[in-house]
């Protein structure tokens, strides 16, 4: 009994080391030119195409160029900026699933769940900051900067949690 | 516990931590007054003569350098940091021990353990972005005060990076995670 829970504490001790590890790893990667240049710019600007693309569907007057999403009429702006891009939320998914021990197969699927799921609650991120920063700049400074935040990593953990239940059903079945 | 369980605790995270979160920004003029101080003592250990002072005014932080505005005789360089961008995290950690299935009692002693160690990391997020703001705004004007090399600068903007995207909202988790174990585990299915 004792040396079991020894060997759980031990086990999530190795986990966490290896997740802060990955998590240090990973972001310093993510702050490399090369990797802004080549991964992360694209990204955002594909983000930005994509969130003004969903925002033509029900209102007309809407651009999008390089990271920045504009509303033609009043000239409102919005940039997404480094944080702004669900990547450093797809970061911290990414340490959490390889630290923990599991098969590659659901590795793999719990990351590319995970990417979507994020990404697509970043997407419903920019488009809401779009339209609050031109109805309340007071709202938007809030949601922006500390509600959204607070959400995305609530949807990191959602995912988290939800993949951990599936292998734990997987191994019990 | 299925499910349904898991989506109805992230529904009570969501919908306490926009209340808490109300809570603490009315609170802030007093809760904030723990990581001004401890960034100002923190900085003027680590760079005397360089940090003078760093007062919470209107929900923002002062700094106050030793700096003179270049061609201003007199004139101290100072600067704002919103502090709250660093610590929305304590009232997401209480959300998550809200609606969490410990004792009350439990829940308060988590929170008040909580507040101190999210307190480190909020002085990291603050104390890098001070040392950032020195070295890389006002077009490098006070880099040169620092004699720092390349690599020093990198890993300081590392460092900001993390104090500012990473800390705030996930060390509440990590927390909520070290504190709620045993809740974890039946949200994941592991435990009954």
């Amino acid at each position: 009994m004792e040396s079991s829970h020894s060997d759980k504490t031990q086990q999530g001790n190795y986990f966490f080391l290896i997740f802060a590890l990955l998590l240090l790893v990973l972001f310093t990667l993510e702050l490399l030119s090369v990797v802004q240049t080549h991964i992360v710019n694209p990204w955002t600007y594909f983000l930005s195409k994509i969130g003004a693309a969903i925002i033509l569907l029900f209102d007309d007057g809407v651009i999008a160029y390089q990271q920045v999403i504009q509303n033609t009429e009043t000239g409102f702006a919005v940039a997404i900026a480094p944080g702004c891009n669900g990547i450093e939320a797809v970061i911290v998914l990414l340490a959490a699933i390889l630290a923990y021990p599991a098969t590659i197969k659901d590795k793999l699927l719990g990351i590319s769940i995970g990417i979507i799921a994020i990404q697509l609650m970043n997407i419903v991120r920019i488009i809401s900051l779009f339209y609050l920063g031109q109805y309340n700049e007071t709202l938007f400074d809030w949601a922006h900067s500390y509600i959204w935040q607070a959400l995305i990593m609530l949807d990191v953990l959602i995912v988290y949690l939800f993949w951990l239940r599936r292998i734990n059903k997987s191994a019990n079945a | 516990m299925h499910e349904t369980s898991l989506l109805l605790f992230i529904v009570k995270v969501v919908v306490l931590f926009l209340l808490l979160l109300l809570l603490y920004y009315w609170a802030s003029p007093y809760l904030l007054l723990f990581l001004a101080k401890g960034t100002e003592s923190v900085l003027i250990e680590l760079y005397p003569g360089f940090i003078e002072s760093i007062t919470l005014k209107n929900y923002q932080f002062e700094v106050v350098t030793f700096f003179e505005i270049a061609n201003i005789k007199g004139a101290q360089l100072a600067f704002d940091i919103n502090p709250l961008k660093y610590t929305y995290g304590f009232p997401l950690f209480v959300a998550l021990t809200i609606a969490s299935n410990s004792r009350w009692m439990d829940k308060l002693w988590y929170s008040l353990i909580a507040f101190f160690i999210t307190l480190l990391f909020q002085i990291w997020g603050v104390g890098f972005d001070t040392i950032r703001h020195l070295l890389f705004e006002f077009n490098g004007a006070y880099a040169a005060y620092f004699d720092y090399a390349d690599f020093t600068k990198n890993a300081i903007s590392l460092a900001s990076q993390l104090g500012f995207l990473i800390f705030p909202s996930l060390i509440p988790v990590i927390l909520w995670g070290y504190f709620e174990n045993q809740y974890v585990l039946t949200l994941v299915g592991v435990k009954k």
